[in-house]
C-alpha cells in the first residue's frame, strides 16, 4: 500500500499504518546507565541514546521510574470483531520491569497482551498530541519489498517474529524519547491492559485530529511557506522514494543471489551421484559435493541477516512519511495563521469603511445600502463596536497562534535535529553492519570453496 | 569378411610406395619399438594380432603376403604391431609391468612435456569470404623431432570441415580406438553467430583440445592421416587421391557391420558401458546446472547494476551519510565487476571442457558399439563353425582371424579407455580446482575495496613495483599526473621512517615511502596504512593488502571507505589499528 513513489493520494493515508523495522535485536538488554541522558530535550550523541533505548523514564504518581520492556511473544488468538464476526489475529506479550535504580536489580515484572491494532491507536493518538515531534513509525501492517521465498502471509510465523520485533523497536523508540517518553497513554499502555481503549478515547484525541482535506487545503493555499520545512518536505519526498527504490532493488538482488547459491546446490547432488561411478575420483566428487550443499544451504542464514538490514531501512522509509506529517502540521498552522491574518485585515478594512462612510471597493453591503438606504448611525456605532471587538479577539488569536507557530517550529526543529541525529547514527551502524555481513558473506564463500579445492585436488 | 589376395597386394603397394617416401630404418625401428612396448601387455600375449592398421583387417599367420610384407605395413600404418611368435611374443616376458610402466611415463609426458616429439597448436582464425560461402580457418602450427616430419616445423590453415575430415579418417583407419570429439559444427542452443569472436575463439580451443589429444595419443598421433593434415599444402588434393581407397575399404567396414546380434558382452565392456551411460548423463547435469548458474549469475549483475547507483543517488541526498553510502555504491561496483569476471571465465573455461566429454562419451559408446559388431561376428563364426565341427575338426583360418581382431579390438579398447580415464581425472580435478579458484578470486574481489577513480594510486602502485623490482625509474612528471601528485610526496615524509638520506627528488621519495610501505605490510602498520585517512599515496598498500593478514585488513578498509572508526568484536585488532593510526598521524 506505501510501495508508490509519493502523491498526492499518499498524503491522504492515515498515518496509522506507518510500520518500521527494527533496529538492534536484544536492545532490551541494554540497561543503560545512560538513560538519565535521554531525559534532556536532545541527547547529546547519538550513542547514548542508543545506549538508553532500552529504559523508559516515566513520571507518574510515583515519580520517576527505570522501566525495562520487551515485546517477548506472539500469539495467535481467534475472538470476535464489533460485528461478531470471526476473526484471527496476533496478539503480542508486552513486559515491563521496573528497575530499581539503587541495586541495579529488577523487580516486579508485568506483563500484558496488546494487538497490532492497539499500537496503532497508539500511535495515532502520539500523532495528534505531539504534532511536532517525528513519531517513530510501527512495522509494516503487511510484508512488503520481499523477495519470494518470505512469505507475505500475516500470519507466517517469520513474519510475526519480525513484526515482534519491529514493535518491540517502536516501543524502545518511544520509550527513548525524551517527550513521548513522558506520556501518561503511553506508560497506561505498557502498564494497564484493561479500559486502555476507553482511556485513549476519552482524550478525545480524534477530535483534534486535523482533517486530510484541510491539510491538503494547506498544501496548496499556504502563502508563505517556511523554507525548512519546504525542504525538509522536500527530502522526506526523495528519502522516501530512494528507500523504497533501494528496498526494491535490493529484494531482487536476495532473490537472484539465492538463485545462485542454491542452484550449487545441484552440484551437490550430481556429484555425490557421480562418485557412486568413480573410483579414484569418488571420494573426492563426494565430499566436494557436500561442501556445495553447504554452499548452497549459507545462503540462508546470510539473506536472513540481510533482512534485518533491510527492516533497519524500512524503519527510515517510514520515519520519512511521520518526518512529512510534522511538516504538514506546520503548513497547516501557518495555514490557519495567514487565514486569521487575512480575516484580520479584512475586518479591519470593514471597519474603517463603516468608520469613514466610503466604500472601497464594490460589495454587496455597498449594494444594498444603495438599495434600502443608509443605516441609522445607531446602528452603524453598533456594528462598528462588534467589529472593533472581533478585531481585538482576532488580534489576540493571530498573536497565540503566531506564538504557537514560533513554539512549534521551536519544538518540531528540535525534534528534527534529534531525529537527523539519530537516522544519520542508525543508518551508519546499519551500513557498517551491512558491509560486515558481505565481508562475512565472502569468508564464508572463500571457505566453503577452498574445502572444495581441497577436495577436487585430491581427485 | 574375406581379403582376397589381390586386394591385399593392391594394399600393399600402395603402402610401399608411402612408406618409401617418408620411412627410414631408423624411424620404423623407433615406431616398432614403441609399439610392442605399449601394446604388448593388453593383448597378453594371445594370437596373433595386428593392430592400428589403416587397412582394417587382419592377416592370418603366414597368409599372401608374407612377412616382409608385414613388416612394410608395419612400418608405414601401425607402429605397434606384435609379431607372431606361436602365444607369446618374444621380449616381452613380463608384458604388464613394462606397459604400466610406459603409460606411467606417458602420462608424466603429458605433464612435464619433456620428452614430447611432437607440439601442435591452433590459433589465428581467419575469416574467409568467398563468393559462395564463409568460413574460417585456423593456424595449425607443428613442430616436431619425428623423423615422419622432413621439416621441424610446419604451418598450414585448415578450416572445420577438414578437422571433420581428419576425423572420419581416424576413425575409419583406427577402429579400435577411441578418436578424441571435434566441438560440435553447430551450436545446438540458440542461434549463435558463428563469426562471433567467443565463438570463434570457443572453438578454437576446442580444436586445439582435440588435435592435442590426438598428438597424445601413442597410436593416433603415428597416423599417416593426421601427418598429412598437420603438414599438406594442398589438402584437397589428398582428401581426393584418398577417395579411392576408400571405397574400397568402405566395403569391408560396410560388410562387418551387417546385421549379427551380440550374445552377451563381457562383463568388463558392460561395465564401461553403463558406466558411460552414467558419465554422459552425470555430465549433461553438470552442464545444465553450470548454465543455469551463469544464467543466475547475469541476472544477478542485473539486479546488481542497478542497486550500486540507488546508494549513489541516496548519497546525494545526504550530508554527513554520503560518504559511507557512496562507499556502499562503490563496493557494489566492484561486486559486479568481479561476478562479470567470474562467469566471463566460467563461460569460457568451465562449459567448453563439459563440452568436450559429453562428446568423447559418445565416441566411447560408437567405439563400443564397433567392438561389438567385431564380437558378434566372432560369435557367429564359431556357431557356425561348431555347426559343421564332425567335418572339420580344425578351427578354420578365418575364425582364428576374427579372434585375433575381436581381442585386438578388446586390448585397445581398454588401453584407451585407460588412458581417457586418467586424462579424465588430470582435466576434471584441474577443472573443478579452477572453477573453485575462480570462485575464491571471485570472493576476494569483492571483498576488496574497489579503486578509486583515481589513476594515481595506479600510478603508485606501478612505481611502488618497480622499487620493488630495481626496475627501470620512470619519468616522474609522466608518471603521476600534476594534480594529486603532491599527495604522493606528502605522504611520503609519514610514513616513510626508512626512506634513504639524502634523495634529490620527490619521485624517489615517493618511491621510499612505497618500499617502507610494503615492507610494513604483513605487520599491524602496514594495516594502519589500508585504514589511515585517504590519501593518494596510501591507496597503493590497501591494493597490495591481500598478503598481509587481508581478511581483516580488508575489512578495515572496507570500513574505512565507509568512513568509519570500527567498535566491533574484533576490537583489539581495531584498538590496535587506532594506536597507530594515531602513531601515524604525528
Amino acid at each position: 500500500m506505501e510501495q508508490a513513489p509519493p502523491d498526492l493520494e499518499r498524503q491522504w493515508q492515515p498515518a496509522p499504518l506507518e510500520p518500521l523495522g527494527h533496529a538492534d535485536a536484544g536492545l532490551q538488554a541494554a540497561v543503560g546507565e545512560e538513560a538519565e541522558g535521554s531525559r534532556d530535550e536532545v541527547p547529546g550523541d547519538g550513542t547514548e541514546h542508543a545506549l538508553g533505548l532500552g529504559v523508559l523514564m516515566t513520571e507518574n504518581n510515583f515519580g520517576l521510574k527505570k522501566i525495562e520492556i520487551s515485546v517477548s511473544e506472539a500469539e495467535k488468538r481467534t475472538g470476535r470483531n464489533a460485528m461478531n464476526m470471526q476473526e484471527t489475529y496476533t496478539a503480542y506479550l508486552i513486559e515491563t520491569r521496573s528497575v530499581e535504580h539503587t541495586d541495579g536489580q529488577s523487580v516486579l515484572t508485568d506483563s500484558l497482551w496488546r494487538r497490532y491494532s492497539e499500537f496503532e491507536l497508539l500511535r495515532n493518538y502520539l500523532l495528534v498530541y505531539y504534532p511536532h515531534i517525528v513519531v517513530p513509525p510501527l512495522p509494516e501492517k503487511r510484508a512488503e519489498f520481499v523477495w519470494h521465498k518470505l512469505s507475505a502471509d500475516n500470519m507466517d510465523p517469520d513474519f510475526v517474529e519480525r513484526r515482534r520485533i519491529g514493535l518491540e523497536n517502536f516501543l524502545l523508540r518511544v520509550a527513548s524519547h525524551p517527550i513521548l517518553c513522558r506520556d501518561k497513554i503511553f506508560y497506561l499502555f505498557l502498564t494497564q491492559e484493561g479500559n486502555w481503549k476507553e482511556t485513549v478515547n476519552e482524550t478525545g484525541f480524534q477530535l483534534k485530529a486535523d482533517s486530510r482535506l484541510k491539510a491538503l487545503n494547506a498544501t496548496f493555499r499556504v502563502k508563505n511557506p517556511d523554507k525548512r520545512f519546504t525542504e525538509l518536505k522536500h527530502y522526506s519526498d526523495e528519502l522516501q522514494s530512494v528507500i523504497s527504490h533501494l528496498l526494491r532493488v535490493r529484494a531482487r538482488v536476495a532473490d537472484r543471489l539465492y538463485g545462485v547459491y542454491k542452484v550449487h546446490g545441484n552440484y551437490g547432488r550430481v556429484f555425490s551421484e557421480w562418485s557412486a561411478i568413480e573410483k579414484e575420483m569418488g571420494d573426492g566428487l563426494q565430499s566436494a559435493g557436500h561442501h556445495m550443499d553447504v554452499y548452497a544451504s549459507s545462503i540462508d542464514d546470510i539473506l536472513e541477516d540481510e533482512e534485518h538490514y533491510a527492516d533497519q531501512l524500512k524503519e527510515y522509509l517510514f520515519y520519512a512519511e511521520a518526518l512529512r506529517a510534522v511538516c504538514r502540521k506546520h503548513e497547516l498552522m501557518q495555514y490557519d495563521l495567514e487565514m486569521a491574518a487575512q480575516d484580520l485585515a479584512s475586518k479591519k478594512q470593514q471597519c474603517e469603511e463603516l468608520a469613514t462612510g466610503t466604500v472601497r471597493t464594490f460589495s454587496l453591503k455597498g449594494m444594498t445600502t444603495k438599495l434600502f438606504g443608509q443605516e441609522t448611525p445607531e446602528q452603524r456605532e453598533a456594528r462598528i463596536k462588534v467589529l472593533e471587538e472581533q478585531i481585538n479577539e482576532g488580534e489576540q488569536q493571530l498573536k497565540s497562534k503566531n506564538l504557537e507557530g514560533r513554539e512549534f517550529v521551536k519544538n518540531a526543529w528540535a525534534d528534527i535535529e534529534r531525529f537527523k541525529e539519530q537516522k544519520n547514527h542508525d543508518l551508519k551502524e546499519a551500513l557498517i553492519s551491512y558491509a560486515v555481513m558481505q565481508i562475512s558473506m565472502c569468508k564464508k564463500g572463500i571457505q566453503v570453496w577452498t574445502n572444495a579445492k581441497e577436495c577436487f585436488s585430491k581427485m | 569378411m574375406e581379403i582376397t589376395d589381390r586386394q591385399m597386394e593392391l594394399f600393399v603397394s600402395g603402402f610401399c610406395s608411402f612408406v618409401l617416401a617418408l620411412s627410414g630404418a631408423g624411424w620404423l625401428l623407433k615406431s616398432f619399438e614403441r609399439s610392442s612396448f605399449i601394446y604388448f601387455s593388453d593383448t597378453g600375449g594371445s594370437g596373433i594380432i595386428f593392430k592400428k592398421r589403416p587397412t582394417k583387417d587382419c592377416l592370418p599367420p603366414g597368409a599372401g603376403a608374407d612377412a616382409k610384407a608385414h613388416v612394410v605395413v608395419v612400418g608405414v600404418s601401425c607402429p605397434d604391431l606384435i609379431l607372431p611368435n606361436g602365444g607369446t611374443p618374444a621380449g616381452t616376458s613380463s608384458p604388464a609391468s613394462s606397459s604400466s610402466l610406459l603409460n606411467r611415463l606417458q602420462l608424466d609426458d603429458d605433464i612435464d612435456g619433456e620428452t614430447r616429439d611432437l607440439f601442435v597448436t591452433v590459433d589465428d582464425p581467419k575469416k574467409h569470404v568467398c563468393t559462395m560461402e564463409t568460413y574460417i580457418t585456423y593456424r595449425i602450427t607443428t613442430k616436431s623431432t619425428r623423423v615422419e616430419f622432413d621439416l621441424p616445423e610446419y604451418s598450414v590453415r585448415r578450416r572445420y570441415q577438414d578437422f571433420d575430415w581428419l576425423r572420419n579418417k581416424l576413425e575409419e583407419s583406427q577402429p579400435t580406438h577411441l578418436i578424441p570429439p571435434l566441438p560440435e559444427k553447430f551450436v545446438v542452443k540458440g542461434v549463435v553467430d558463428r563469426f562471433s569472436e567467443e565463438f570463434v575463439e570457443t572453438r578454437r580451443k576446442a580444436l586445439d583440445k582435440f588435435l592435442k589429444r590426438i598428438t597424445d595419443h601413442p597410436v593416433l598421433s603415428f597416423n599417416e592421416h593426421f601427418n598429412v593434415f598437420l603438414t599438406a599444402k594442398d589438402l584437397n588434393a589428398y582428401k581426393r587421391q584418398g577417395m579411392a581407397l576408400l571405397s574400397r575399404v568402405g566395403e569391408s567396414v560396410k560388410h562387418v557391420t551387417g546385421g549379427y546380434k551380440l550374445r552377451s558382452r563381457p562383463l568388463e565392456f558392460a561395465a564401461i558401458g553403463d558406466y558411460l551411460d552414467t558419465f554422459a548423463l552425470k555430465l549433461g547435469t553438470i552442464d545444465r546446472i553450470a548454465q543455469r548458474i551463469i544464467k543466475e549469475e547475469i541476472e544477478y549483475l542485473v539486479e546488481l547494476r542497478e542497486y550500486g547507483p540507488v546508494y549513489s543517488t541516496w548519497s546525494a541526498l545526504e550530508g554527513e551519510l554520503a560518504e559511507p553510502l557512496e562507499g556502499v555504491s562503490a563496493c557494489i561496483g566492484n561486486c559486479s565487476t568481479a561476478l562479470e569476471e567470474l562467469t566471463d571465465d566460467m563461460t569460457e573455461d568451465f562449459l567448453p571442457v563439459l563440452r568436450e566429454y559429453i562428446l568423447y562419451s559418445d565416441s566411447m559408446k560408437s567405439v563400443l558399439k564397433k567392438r561389438d559388431q567385431v564380437q558378434a561376428e566372432y560369435e557367429a563364426k564359431l556357431e557356425a563353425v561348431a555347426l559343421r565341427k564332425e567335418d572339420r575338426p580344425k578351427v578354420p583360418a578365418d575364425v582364428e582371424k576374427c579372434q585375433d581382431r575381436m581381442e585386438c579390438f578388446n586390448a585397445d579398447l581398454k588401453a584407451d579407455m585407460e588412458r581417457w580415464q586418467s586424462n579424465k581425472r588430470q582435466d576434471f580435478r584441474q577443472l573443478l580446482m579452477g572453477m573453485a579458484d575462480k570462485n575464491i578470486q571471485y570472493y576476494e574481489k569483492v571483498m576488496s575495496v574497489p579503486a578509486r577513480p583515481s589513476p594515481l594510486s595506479e600510478e603508485a602502485r606501478l612505481i611502488a613495483r618497480e622499487s620493488l623490482g630495481q626496475g627501470p625509474a620512470r619519468n616522474p612528471a609522466a608518471a603521476t599526473p600534476a594534480g594529486p601528485c603532491p599527495t604522493v610526496r606528502d605522504a611520503a615524509p609519514g610514513l616513510g621512517a626508512e626512506a634513504p638520506v639524502g634523495v634529490p627528488t620527490g619521485h624517489s621519495r615517493a618511491h621510499a615511502a612505497h618500499r617502507s610501505g610494503s615492507s610494513l605490510l604483513p605487520g599491524p602498520l602496514g594495516l594502519a596504512a589500508s585504514c589511515a585517512p585517504e590519501s593518494g599515496g596510501l591507496q597503493s598498500r590497501e591494493r597490495a593488502g591481500p598478503r598481509g593478514p587481508w581478511g581483516l585488513s580488508l575489512k578495515a578498509s572496507s570500513l574505512r571507505l565507509l568512513g568509519l572508526p570500527y567498535v566491533g568484536s574484533e576490537s583489539s585488532f581495531y584498538s590496535n589499528l587506532r594506536v597507530t593510526k594515531e602513531g601515524s598521524m604525528e
